[in-house]
């Protein structure tokens, strides 16, 4: 009986379900630490005011805590914040050296344009030109946003400036154009920089108002003190917000929660890429997938078309078969030097040759930017998607192909209303899941033109519109960069995790919708199946 | 030891290298740094845009990317474009053109410079922007205070040039005692694209080479991440990388390098390299944890711009 | 349905033959760029082994009727040459025309140059009649004019003159070098003996400099007379080769006195030793014999323990001439030689990879090469100067150098050694491919161990045993897992997870081992109940859901008796007793971690594959074997996995490759250390994070 439990292998059916079990647990284990490490991230932190045996005192948010090794004590890490004051922005300290732990009411959070977050208690305002702040809990947030008008002012100062500074631009384009052709004197040039003089005039005007307002913007500050008594004037246009988080209502921490989310999908970096916002990140993964779609989807769906459907088979096409195949296993690293090799120096640098010649040698097109970047990620694709259409394709009965022929339809008739919309599932469920990987990968971008920082996207309201020669910032790169070479690591630790979260939502949300629309039109196609 | 962190440029034409100086790893530094007074202001100037591409090294990386962030706040019409992979980037950037500013953190090579100097016709410039101070890093429950640079190199060397007969491997070897006297010492280190690979190569491993258990990271930053999270964990990365869970440990070795002739660049890049050259760039400079130029220096490095 | 006039059948047969010319011509054009991208690929990644190649560019005559010429050099653009004469005298020539066009002495005095050394690329030191010393440098400057032509305009600069100082017997011959402010010279006597002076400069905090002499006559017994000598750039070592075939070296690091610390028979035979030069680097020396033999040597530790000490030893043998080998000029750019033999021939060889580049004919008698390496000037006794461009792209790679063990310079002995730059110009890249390719194997193999199993069982479980609704989630679920980017798990792994594994190491062997264990228990007791008809009802289709608190009850199983074990059986700490009983260094960059992630990068594709594989088998053959009485295990082992056999090893082979190729995953988390060490508790280097990871 025994024996036979065994021989019949009952315990092996349980030991694959094991298996399967390990993988689903392994999954649900890795979106979980994400989740966990990149949710909470946003969530304003409770600020400890802790005492020290020697009288000192500091102001933090607890990280974490440890037991010393090879004893049974422990420490705490505070985020003690105030880069500027301290140079640090971590602490550890022993817990037996605290005396006493409080949460005061009253304690500021800061987060500035520079030098990360400070920590510390409001004592005074100097300001000038805005009615003097009332007293109260509230008396800073009221501060910062009775000078919101004036930021606003300053900012549209900027654009203009920048407006003026493009036109300069392309003016000094057309003029370099015009030393490469070796024209001279004539009027049109003439006229050319007749109109940049007037230009620069009306810039240095512009320049000197706006180094005026916004001197006269920072002369409104705040004055803080830390948990020791230094004090720290810090001026109002520079904090990003304020608010005091021990002091904070459920529905203001949620607000709270809400803003710092906006601001991370539509906001600029600041501080090297460690705080603020991720939106040149978001826009350029975005952009990455859709330019390589447009350039692998058709081209991979007609070659599969081509070796199903219209190739005569025979040894040369059972040959491409093998190339393709071996081409989609060719590890992305070798697309990416492959791509520099050949795209960005061959390809990108002839352009330049021919149609940039009065630039050189600084490079147009010559170098790595989006446009090579989404052609090897393209030639990643094809191939998947090459091998997609044709077993989705190669699946259909011939007897339909027979049916259709034998009923007068052409060729091109079966494929349009029929083959192709029957195919259609397997070869969006192949194409999506390359995307979702071309999506993930990071190694063949580094190399092609990806950068740390280029807040200049390459698509914007400046004509031509659309600039493919301009490199991009890319969601997993940002993930290996922040966490591998930034210089305050700790600090980006948290950035690290919403990131990853963020770049796991947006491959998740490309799958399911591929598995969603492939349930979808396999129902409507099922019919054909019988 | 202290590094000049240089910073290359070509284009049109130049590069900036890097000149070293070495001392030891400092402690408390953010308090004390403050920027020479007598550096100037920078002064915004009319029609400066364009595009402005920087491929090199790492650990400058971040240094330009606060740079750039305050450039920008100048003339917000500038697309500047950060790529840091490693000092060994930086030349051929510059030699191909993709770049018109090479940061690195060592000097240049002459090879690099022949290089260049074929394809253009003149050599790269070299402007120093800031000092930075390159420390040797362990966990910060290492009780370790000070290692000879004989040490640092049989423990990360197998050719041990430096002198020392044995290779350091355990924490014993270097007077530890208690549990630490058997406790194996983990190695790391930066990959070798990195100046500051090449840097400490030259001066703490006496031109040898590193063991092969030196575990190569991809950046300063993961190097001073592994030590935390390593006990026994050693390592190098600049003093700028600094946290709160690694304690950087002293030693000595100086060495000093020159520079290389200027000419003309274009305006936008001009215009940047005054900008860093300046009391807000300089500012920055400490900021992300390097030491600044002293005023001598920044003026002698003007004076290449003009 | 629309009339079946003819102009309609007349336009769907147009489009019809319009759509299949356009796809054929768009298919083949799509096919033929993926091929040529495939050609191109493989073009790129195979390295290049260009055998080298010399071709004669320039040839004169140099003035005849001068004094006898004692050296030669070129520029680096190889457009101007130069001969240095027994006067003194350097005379340039445009080498394109042949004609001399400059002249300029290396010092004003009117004299007879005795003998002439080199040492770096350019540099001359002249020994006088008078015993006095000229240390010359010729540089060239490029210059250009409006129209971008370029000359080359030489010059003569002085680096220093050192008057005569006084000696026992005639000079023979004499080296001077100068570093970080020491002056070293040494002078070969006529009576078998070296002179050796130096002149130091110190500078104290106050600025003042104090310079002091030191002199002093090596006076040991010599095994022969010296027939050749050189120093190190440093002037801190001193080699002889003698009559008899010794070498000899002095270590002349203090001021006051020399050390001899070797005395070996570099030349078989008794034989002289005839030539000898340091190889670029300063670490090895080149010794030519009398016999022909040309081989490097140089020190490298012996000994055990405290007697570990420096010796010379012969690293490198390289091809031999059939003549004694009269002059040796090194490369400053590499570690190639070119050595001149008494018989004409011109050998071109490099040190390491022990590579025979060139073998020239011209019977020369003063050679030099052009600073980056890439020329070769040489003059015969007609007179005439032959320039040579030399195209030897990669001189340090071979198949011997790429995948056997080399024996570097600095090192004890041969080995596999992956070490490719450094910031200074004298390093030689080392380019094993062995730890890389073993560094490549051991992560995928490993990661294939984790990942293989757990993939196929899953396929088989869910295919096979599951109900047909949760099927239908679980391959999305699996599909979302194949998405999850590289660069995430890579970050995961190597911040969260490997920290964790090296606080718990012992927790996470101990549950692998439990985890088979409890299972086992767990279905030993589960057997006698496992034919009551309710429990097999509920289980079937859902023993995955009943086996999750299997895993945590192992889990936590371990880690509550993980201290326990680590105090009874390891001493308390198992990363040191692994360290110490078994010679394991624990990393925690490891295989254990690398296995995790590659494993959670390649299951789903492994799965995927293999499930379809399996649900593509015919429903007809599990029913025969189920209605024959087998059970379903039996069925899947005997009928199913053998029929879906090919599918399930394309799955592994895919899986496999992508292994291979993950670059993220393993730059992040393995420490990148090029070990050959199968331990799964220290990691290595891979060849794709190695293209990641390098310039």
């Amino acid at each position: 009986m025994t024996k036979r439990f065994w021989r019949q292998g009952e315990p092996f059916v349980w030991a694959t379900g094991l298996a399967l079990s390990l993988i689903l647990f392994l999954t649900l284990l890795l979106f979980y630490v994400v989740m966990a490490n990149g949710l909470a991230v946003f969530w304003p932190k409770k600020v400890a005011l802790a005492t020290l045996q020697d009288g000192r005192s500091l102001l933090g948010e607890i990280v974490q805590e440890e037991i010393i090794p090879h004893t049974d004590k422990k420490r705490l890490q505070f985020k003690i914040g105030n880069r500027d004051l301290y140079g640090f922005d971590f602490k550890w300290v022993d817990a037996s050296e605290i005396t006493s732990l409080t949460y005061p009411k009253d304690v500021h959070v800061l987060e500035r344009q520079e030098y990360g977050n400070f920590y510390g208690y409001l004592s005074e305002f100097e300001v000038k030109g805005i009615a003097p702040p009332v007293s109260g809990s509230n008396s800073l947030a009221q501060t910062i946003a009775a000078l919101e008008d004036r930021k606003v002012e300053v900012h549209l100062l900027g654009k203009k400036i920048a407006n003026l500074n493009r036109r300069v631009e392309l003016i000094d384009h057309h003029l370099a154009k015009a030393r490469y052709n070796k024209e001279e004197n004539t009027p049109a040039l003439a006229a050319m920089q007749g109109e940049k003089q007037g230009l620069k005039t009306e810039f240095e005007a512009l320049v000197s108002i706006l180094s005026e307002k916004s001197a006269a913007l920072a002369t409104n500050q705040a004055i803080f003190t830390d948990a020791n008594g230094r004090t720290k004037a810090v001026a109002l246009p520079n904090i990003v917000r304020a608010y005091q988080p021990n002091n904070m209502s459920f529905f203001a921490k949620c607000t709270y929660y809400l803003e710092r989310l906006r601001e991370l999908l539509f906001d600029e970096p600041r501080e090297s890429n460690t705080e603020g916002g991720l939106f040149p990140a978001i826009f350029g993964t975005v952009m990455l997938i859709f330019l390589m779609s447009i350039l692998s989807f058709p081209l991979g769906v007609l070659a599969g078309i081509y070796l199903r459907e219209y190739a005569k088979d025979g040894w040369l096409v059972k040959m491409v078969r093998i190339a393709v195949n071996n081409l989609a296993g060719i590890p992305s690293i070798v697309y990416g030097i492959f791509g520099l090799g050949f795209f960005v120096y061959g390809i990108g640098g002839g352009i330049d040759q021919l149609f940039f010649p009065e630039r050189l040698p600084a490079p147009t097109f010559g170098t790595g930017g989006i446009l090579w970047t989404s052609l090897t990620l393209g030639l990643l694709t094809v191939p998947v998607v090459i091998v997609a259409t044709e077993e989705a394709l190669g699946s259909i009965p011939p007897g339909i192909r027979e049916g259709s022929q034998a009923l007068a339809a052409t060729k091109l008739q079966t494929l349009t209303r029929i083959l192709l919309p029957m195919a259609s599932p397997g070869i969006l469920t192949g194409f999506i899941l390359a995307m979702a990987r071309a999506a993930g990968e990071v190694a063949p971008l580094m190399i092609t033109g990806v950068v740390k920082l280029a807040p200049a996207l390459p698509l914007d309201g400046v004509f031509p519109f659309l600039h493919l020669d301009r490199k991009f910032m890319h969601l997993g790169f940002h993930i290996y960069d922040i966490g591998f070479q930034s210089p305050n690591v700790e600090a980006a630790k948290p950035m690290v995790y919403v990131t990853t979260l963020l770049l796991i939502l947006i491959v998740l949300a490309m799958t399911s919708t591929a598995i969603h629309l492939r349930n979808k039109m396999r129902q409507r196609h099922s019919v054909a199946d019988v | 030891m202290m590094m000049h962190k240089g910073f290359l440029n070509n284009v049109t034409k130049a590069a900036l290298a890097g000149c070293l100086i070495a001392v030891t790893a400092t402690t408390a530094f953010a308090e004390a740094v403050t920027v020479d007074p007598k550096i100037p202001a920078y002064k915004k100037v009319s029609g400066v845009s364009g595009n402005l591409d920087s491929i090199g090294s790492d650990t400058l990386n971040n240094l330009l990317t606060y740079w750039a962030e305050g450039f920008r706040k100048e003339y917000p019409n500038v697309r500047i474009q950060i790529e840091g992979k490693g000092s060994s980037t930086a030349p051929p950037a510059l030699l191909s053109g993709t770049a018109q500013l090479g940061p690195m953190s060592r000097a240049m090579k002459s090879e690099e410079i022949d290089a260049f100097t074929k394809k253009y016709g003149y050599a790269p410039t070299r402007i120093d922007v800031a000092l930075d101070s390159l420390a040797v890093y362990v966990n910060k429950d290492n009780p370790i205070k000070e290692l000879s640079l004989q040490e640092v190199d049989a423990i990360f060397s197998k050719t041990r040039k430096g002198g020392l007969s044995e290779e350091i491997t355990t924490w014993g070897q270097v007077a530890l005692t208690g549990p630490w006297q058997q406790a194996p010492m983990s190695i790391y280190g930066r990959n070798s694209a990195s100046g500051t690979y090449g840097y400490f190569k030259e001066n703490a491993l006496f031109k040898g080479d590193f063991k092969d258990t030196v575990k190569e990271q991809p950046g300063s930053a993961s190097v001073v991440m592994g030590i935390t999270e390593d006990k026994n964990g050693i390592g190098y990365s600049g003093i700028g990388y600094k946290t709160s869970g690694v304690k950087a440990i002293a030693l000595s070795k100086k060495k000093g390098e020159k520079g290389q002739e200027a000419s003309f660049l274009p305006a936008v890049t001009t215009e940047f390299l005054k900008y860093i050259l300046s009391k807000a760039g300089q500012e920055i400079v400490i900021k992300d944890g390097f030491l600044p130029l002293p005023a001598k220096v920044v003026e002698k490095e003007l004076a290449k711009l003009k | 349905m629309p009339k079946l006039d003819k102009q309609f059948i007349k336009k769907v047969r147009r489009q019809d033959r319009f759509a299949t010319r356009a796809i054929t011509v768009g298919g083949l054009l799509v096919i033929a760029s993926v091929i040529a991208i495939l050609v191109l690929i493989v073009r790129v990644t195979l390295p290049l082994f260009q055998p080298a190649g010399a071709e004669i560019s320039h040839r004169l005559t140099v003035k005849s009727g001068t004094a006898p010429v004692l050296a030669v050099g070129m520029d680096d653009t190889q457009e101007v040459g130069f001969t240095l004469d027994t006067t003194g005298l350097f005379s340039f020539y445009d080498l394109a025309s042949g004609k001399p066009f400059f002249t300029a002495p290396a010092s004003t005095r009117k004299a007879t140059v005795q003998s002439v050394e080199s040492n770096k690329n350019n540099v001359f030191a002249l020994l006088w009649e008078d015993n006095s010393v000229t240390v010359s440098q010729v540089d060239f400057r490029l210059l250009y004019d409006d129209s971008g032509l370029r000359t080359v305009q030489p010059e003569i600069s002085q680096l220093g003159d050192y008057p005569p100082r006084s000696y026992p017997a005639p000079v023979k011959s004499m080296m001077v070098r100068s570093h970080e402010g020491r002056l070293t010279q040494v002078a070969l006597l006529a009576d078998n003996r070296f002179q050796i002076d130096h002149e130091v400069a110190t500078t104290n905090i106050l600025g003042d400099e104090k310079k002091e002499a030191f002199s002093f006559l090596l006076n040991e017994e010599l095994p022969g007379p010296i027939t050749a000598f050189t120093l190190d750039e440093q002037g801190s070592a001193l080699f002889a080769g003698t009559g008899a075939g010794s070498l000899l070296r002095w270590d002349l690091g203090e001021n006051e006195s020399a050390e001899r610390t070797d005395n070996v028979v570099a030349v078989a035979g008794d034989k002289p030793v005839t030539a000898l030069a340091m190889v670029f680097g300063d670490i090895s020396v080149a010794v030519g014999g009398a016999d022909g033999s040309l081989a490097t040597w140089s020190q490298i530790w012996t000994g055990e323990g405290d007697d570990r000490v420096r010796r010379l030893r012969k690293t490198h043998t390289l091809t031999s001439h059939q003549a004694p080998v009269e002059r040796i000029i090194p490369s400053r750019r590499s570690k190639s030689l070119v050595s001149l033999g008494a018989d004409g021939k011109t050998h071109f060889d490099h040190m390491t990879s022990e590579k025979h580049l060139l073998n020239l004919d011209p019977a020369l008698t003063m050679a030099g090469i052009s600073g980056q390496g890439n020329g070769l000037i040489g003059l015969d006794s007609k007179n005439t100067l032959t320039v040579w461009n030399v195209d030897s792209p990669h001189p340090e790679i071979s198949l011997k150098t790429l995948f056997g063990k080399v024996w570097y310079e600095s090192y004890d002995k041969p080995e596999y050694v992956w070490q490719s730059s450094s910031a200074s110009d004298d390093f030689e890249p080392k380019l094993s491919l062995v730890p890389l390719l073993f560094g490549t194997i051991k992560g995928t193999l490993y990661a294939m161990i984790f990942a293989v199993p757990l993939a196929i069982f899953g396929a088989v479980y869910t295919s096979q045993f599951s109900t047909a609704g949760f099927k239908k989630t679980v391959k999305p679920v699996v599909e979302i897992m194949a998405s999850i980017p590289s660069v995430v798990i890579g970050f995961l792994i190597a911040l969260w997870l490997a920290p964790i594994v090296e606080k718990a190491i012992l927790a996470v062997i101990l549950g692998v081992l439990l985890l088979p264990l409890i299972f086992v228990t767990i279905m030993a007791v589960l057997r006698p109940f496992y034919k009551t008809p309710t429990l097999q009802n509920f289980c079937s289709g859902h023993e995955f859901l009943l086996l999750v608190p299997v895993i945590f009850l192992a889990g936590a199983l371990a880690m509550g008796i993980a201290p326990f074990v680590e105090q009874l059986l390891f001493a308390g700490d198992f990363k040191q007793w692994l360290y110490n009983d078994l010679g394991l260094r624990y990393d925690q960059r490891n295989c254990i971690i690398i296995a995790f992630g590659l494993g959670i990068a390649v299951i789903p594709i492994i799965f995927s594959i293999t499930e379809d594989a399996i649900s593509n088998i015919p429903p007809s053959l599990t029913a025969a074997s189920l209605a024959l009485g087998a059970s379903r295990w039996q069925t899947i082992w005997r009928v199913v996995l053998p029929s879906a056999s090919p599918g399930i090893f394309a799955a592994i082979m895919i899986g496999f490759g992508r292994a291979v190729g993950e670059t993220m995953i393993v730059l992040m988390a393995t420490g990148n250390t090029p070990i050959l060490d199968w331990s799964i508790f220290n990691g290595m280097r891979t060849l794709s994070a190695n293209i990641a990871v390098e310039p």
